[in-house]
């Protein structure tokens, strides 16, 4: 499922769907308010940071397990220092521990990959307990 | 309630009775910006509780029906999870913060229990805080038998003052340069102890001192080892020399009488050509002669450093041509070994000027300060890259590691200040007995 991220309502688009899908998958309401949250983390970054991109949404498994995978790419300027950026403190969250740290802190796995110049690629998952 | 507090729970309950109404996922997302912007206003979790109990209750005196009541509870509880999820996420940073800060902390008390040097704390009223593993390697102490004690009683008696003074500074925010200072073993020995020592400080405020103390024996057993040395190569210079000076000067003057007896019985050709013989027996006498002060100059021991100094820049001023200036003087006698390992050095650093530093000018100035003696020999060569030298070694090392050595061997430092084509300086410096005395020292 995949649902383009433009401006702030798409925001509150993604997060219906991604907590609709939790559902469907079983998730308890506290985890789905966790995806729901991540969902905002990444969608936010892609309105503020790169102005256009897609929020992609898909239950996937493994070895029994079953999850949400919720992939955030954009096309835009990309991050210069991936490593800085997922400091807390570099970004406008400030030294709170949000935005992309506090997401890969919620989630269960965290896979982010940034060209400088050609977009960014955000994958989370969160496996049901 | 704060005012900043009243607007949230104000626009806390808003948004909740929106929920309640059915704005679904908008009202969800903003629960979660209020829980966002609470947490950088340092809202904590308990206000957010009671924020929710107001709103809550609020909510519950619109409700008609049994239906509405639990929809209105389960909704309230969707919305407290929303906007406490920021609280979660920084909540979880502090425990990962933590857990960083531990494994750091471990690491660091591992490079303190496992370290050879002593580290210990002192508080600011001189009592001890903290000593790692290694002070009961070095003094044979326990630790418990000295945390929370003075720690004066732990140095030598002599070298209580100084310590005492060295800790006051510290205190002050000075850092000193590296000192000595005798330890008292558990033994009963004195272990010689080589500190630095720091401002300890919590809260920009110095609260203690932070002191890192190394066992120097086995330095100070070489140290005397390469003085005694010194001594033994000094004395059998001398004995050298005077056989050169004393035994074989006699000897050649007998044969200067003796060839002048037998020039007087032979017939006058055979007398000049022996004559002649006189002549070259003359130069071998005076070669002997310079060859024995060069050695060792008696003038050093009969009349000090600073004589000696004005004799050997004669010498060598004469041997090639250098223009040599000495200036102030050494003070009154030193120990014997002390005056020669600097007569050595200045020889040594004038071979070095006439071998490599292409210079027209020395200029060698001794003074004495208190318990100080400082010496400068400088020159207008073409100086040199003085990493680059004192990584060689040997004969290409131009002989400064030597000078270094003689230098540490009676208690000195060795400065080095050269640059390629801007001259050569050596600053030497010793620790001396106060000038003071009225006495001249022991011979």
């Amino acid at each position: 499922m995949r649902v383009p991220i433009d401006c702030d309502s798409d925001v509150v688009a993604a997060r219906q769907k991604g907590r609709e899908l939790a559902s469907q998958c079983g998730f308890p309401s506290t985890d789905m308010a966790v995806v729901a949250t991540a969902i905002s983390e990444l969608a936010r970054n892609i309105v503020r940071y790169a102005v256009r991109g897609e929020i992609i949404l898909r239950l996937v498994q493994n070895n029994g397990k079953r999850g949400i995978e919720v992939v955030a790419a954009d096309d835009g300027p990309g991050i210069p220092d991936v490593g800085l950026a997922m400091q807390d403190g570099y970004s406008t969250s400030g030294g709170l521990g949000l935005g992309l740290p506090g997401t890969r802190r919620l989630m269960d796995d965290f896979e982010i990959t940034s060209d400088f110049g050609k977009g960014t690629k955000v994958t989370v998952r969160r496996w049901r307990r | 309630m704060n005012p900043e507090l009243r607007d949230l729970a104000k626009q806390y309950a808003r948004a909740l009775q929106e929920y309640v109404a059915g704005r679904g996922e908008a009202a969800l997302q903003e629960a979660c910006d209020m829980g966002r912007k609470a947490l950088g206003d340092g809202v904590g979790v308990h206000d957010m509780a009671a924020i929710q109990h107001r709103a809550l209750l609020k909510a519950l005196m619109r409700v008609r029906t049994r239906e509405e009541s639990s929809s209105t509870l389960r909704a309230a509880s969707r919305f407290i999870v929303e906007s406490l999820l920021p609280f979660e996420m920084s909540h979880r940073r502090s425990q990962e913060v933590n857990a960083a800060l531990r494994e750091s902390e471990e690491r660091y008390r591992s490079v303190v229990d496992t370290a050879r040097d002593i580290i210990f704390t002192l508080s600011s009223d001189g009592k001890i805080m903290s000593m790692n593993p290694g002070f009961e390697t070095v003094t044979g102490w326990s630790r418990t038998e000295w945390i929370g004690k003075d720690f004066l009683p732990l140095v030598h008696p002599d070298d209580r003052p100084r310590a005492a003074e060295i800790y006051q500074a510290v205190l002050k925010g000075q850092v000193p340069p590296l000192f000595e200072l005798g330890v008292r073993a558990k033994s009963g020995f004195t272990i010689p102890g080589e500190f630095v020592a720091t401002p300890l400080a919590r809260d920009s405020q110095i609260v203690g001192v932070l002191g890192v103390a190394r066992d120097i024996t086995d330095r100070k057993r070489a140290e005397r080892a390469l003085r005694h040395l010194n001594e033994a190569l000094e004395e059998e210079v001398k004995r050298i020399a005077h056989a050169l000076h004393d035994e074989a000067g006699q000897l050649l003057a007998s044969v200067h009488i003796g060839l002048a007896d037998i020039a007087r019985d032979l017939p006058a050709p055979a007398a000049r050509r022996l004559e002649d013989m006189r002549g070259l027996l003359d130069k071998i006498e005076e070669q002997l002669r310079h060859l024995s002060h060069e050695l060792r100059p008696t003038i050093l021991d009969d009349l000090g450093l600073g004589p000696a100094l004005e004799f050997l820049a004669d010498g060598v001023s004469k041997r090639t041509g250098l223009q040599i200036t000495v200036e102030g003087s050494p003070g009154k006698r030193l120990p014997a070994p002390t005056e020669t390992a600097l007569y050595r050095i200045v020889q040594e650093a004038l071979t070095n000027v006439t071998k490599h530093a292409q210079a027209t000018r020395v200029y060698i100035k001794f003074m004495r300060n208190r318990r100080l003696l400082r010496g400068v020999i400088r020159d207008d060569g073409v100086g040199f890259d003085v990493p680059a030298v004192l990584t060689r070694r040997g004969a290409r090392g131009l002989g400064l590691t030597g000078i270094r050595e003689r230098l540490h061997a009676v208690g000195g430092n060795l400065e080095i200040i050269a640059t390629p084509r801007a001259g050569t300086q050596l600053i030497l410096t010793v620790p001396v007995e106060a000038d003071n005395a009225e006495s001249d020292s022991p011979r």
